[in-house]
């Protein structure tokens, strides 16, 4: 059976570059599970989990906020923040957890007094920390389903 | 002719500057360091993201996106990437001069600058162009802030027909020894050079083309400047380098010279004196 070459990027660093057999993208939609020679796609990502099949083994990885092409049996996966399940530590993940909802407090209680100019600022911080809050609880929970 | 001691002190002032550049070669070569592994990590992103964004361009028009629309005009904008400071050889004059050749030659003679690094905006200040923005003090910390501020004006104008071209330059770290002064048309965004002819086939956006395409082709563009931003910082460093490394070969070079010619003024004195002294005791 033909595999898939997937490749996870982040703009400080080279996650994946490996051949794999199946993989499921946090869609924008939901979940899209990835075969080989799937027709190409472009999907917006959402912050979640992202797993690959290698061998019947599945593996996990966090992502936050990119996309994926799927061309030709070559996944490209480029987004702002990634970590193997593995990496993650429990502790720091609810630790940001709590500061991302602490800053998101503060913007909005912050934002009412702001000129309207700014508001696009306050914006993407808020969706920002909605993504990272989002993004460390889901992989707080994987990595604690396959310890 | 020089008496000894100014030849002395000229060997000093020679000695305490050698000392100076070869420590500023050591401290840029420290920086480089981190700054080249930085944009060694950073370029494979800004690779895929860029093909990703070229590959789509060919399959888009400016109905999907007005980022895409291309149309000839003279209002143009610029984001120009320099350093801080100087002692870099000629890593900002190279990039300013050509910059200020090209514009000159395209027939434009006020664009709108958007300066980042103080000596940018040192040559601009003598020159037609309109300094729009300057932002002399970016550190690394605050320099998402930067491109936020800059690029959204920017892209929201150039969407609302008010600009019709907006180039970003800089210097292209390409190694040690060679920096690339670049000039890119930023926007409109134009399917790259390079691109391979991918086959004609249906591709599915998700959730729909006008959704992703947006947030897609602001990031590629913030992550263009990023990688700009990165290459002028190694780049810098590294011009630095080569620069401060061949002031303190100069200034060994002049060392020697400058000792060969005071040895020599010191015998000549010597010998002087004994004649005086010999032809004094003959006299007598």
């Amino acid at each position: 059976m033909d595999k898939l070459q997937l490749e996870v990027l982040t703009p400080g660093r080279i996650l994946l570059e490996t051949e794999v057999d199946h993989v499921v993208l946090p869609g924008s939609m939901g979940e899209m599970g990835i075969l080989p020679q799937h027709i190409p796609v472009v999907t917006m990502l959402n912050g979640g989990v992202l797993s690959y099949f290698v061998e019947q083994k599945q593996s996990y990885l966090a992502v936050q906020g990119g996309y994926a092409q799927v061309d030709n049996n070559r996944i490209t996966v480029l987004v702002e923040r990634a970590a193997f399940a593995e990496e993650i530590d429990v502790a720091v993940a609810e630790q940001d957890e709590k500061d991302a909802a602490e800053h998101l407090k503060q913007l909005l209680s912050n934002s009412s007094s702001r000129a309207s100019e700014e508001e696009y600022e306050v914006e993407r911080k808020r969706t920002a920390a909605y993504e990272a809050q989002l993004i460390w609880a889901i992989a707080r929970q994987s990595a604690s389903q396959h310890k | 002719m020089p008496s000894l001691k100014e030849i002395r002190n000229r060997i000093t002032s020679v000695k305490k500057t050698q000392k100076t550049t070869s420590a500023m070669k050591m401290v840029s070569a420290a920086k480089l360091n981190r700054a080249e592994d930085t944009i060694r990590r950073a370029r494979p992103y800004s690779t895929k993201l860029r093909a990703v964004v070229s590959s789509l361009s060919g399959k888009l028009t400016p109905d999907d996106n007005p980022l895409f629309r291309d149309q000839e005009g003279k209002r143009i904008a610029v984001v120009l990437m320099t350093s801080d400071r100087g002692l870099c050889g000629g890593f900002n004059a190279n990039l300013c001069k050509l910059l200020a050749r090209t514009l000159h030659e395209e027939g434009i003679d006020s664009a709108e600058m958007h300066i980042v690094g103080r000596k940018g905006r040192d040559f601009f200040r003598r020159t037609n162009h309109k300094i729009a923005a300057d932002y002399p003090d970016a550190r690394p910390e605050n320099y998402l802030d930067i491109v936020f501020t800059v690029l959204d004006g920017l892209t929201k104008r150039f969407a609302a027909e008010e600009l019709d071209k907006v180039y970003l330059v800089f210097n292209e770290y390409k190694s040690i020894l060679t920096q690339e002064p670049i000039i890119q048309t930023l926007l409109p965004i134009r399917p790259l050079e390079d691109a391979e002819e991918t086959e004609e086939q249906e591709v599915l956006f998700e959730p729909y083309v006008e959704e992703l395409i947006g947030p897609l082709v602001q990031q590629y563009i913030q992550n263009q400047m990023y990688t700009a931003w990165l290459g002028t910082l190694a780049g810098e460093h590294a011009a630095r380098m080569t620069a401060m490394d061949s002031a303190t070969k100069n200034a060994g070079e002049m060392i020697k010279q400058l000792n060969l010619y005071y040895n020599r003024s010191r015998q000549a004195a010597i010998t002087r004196e004994l004649i005086e002294i010999i032809s004094g005791a003959e006299s007598l």
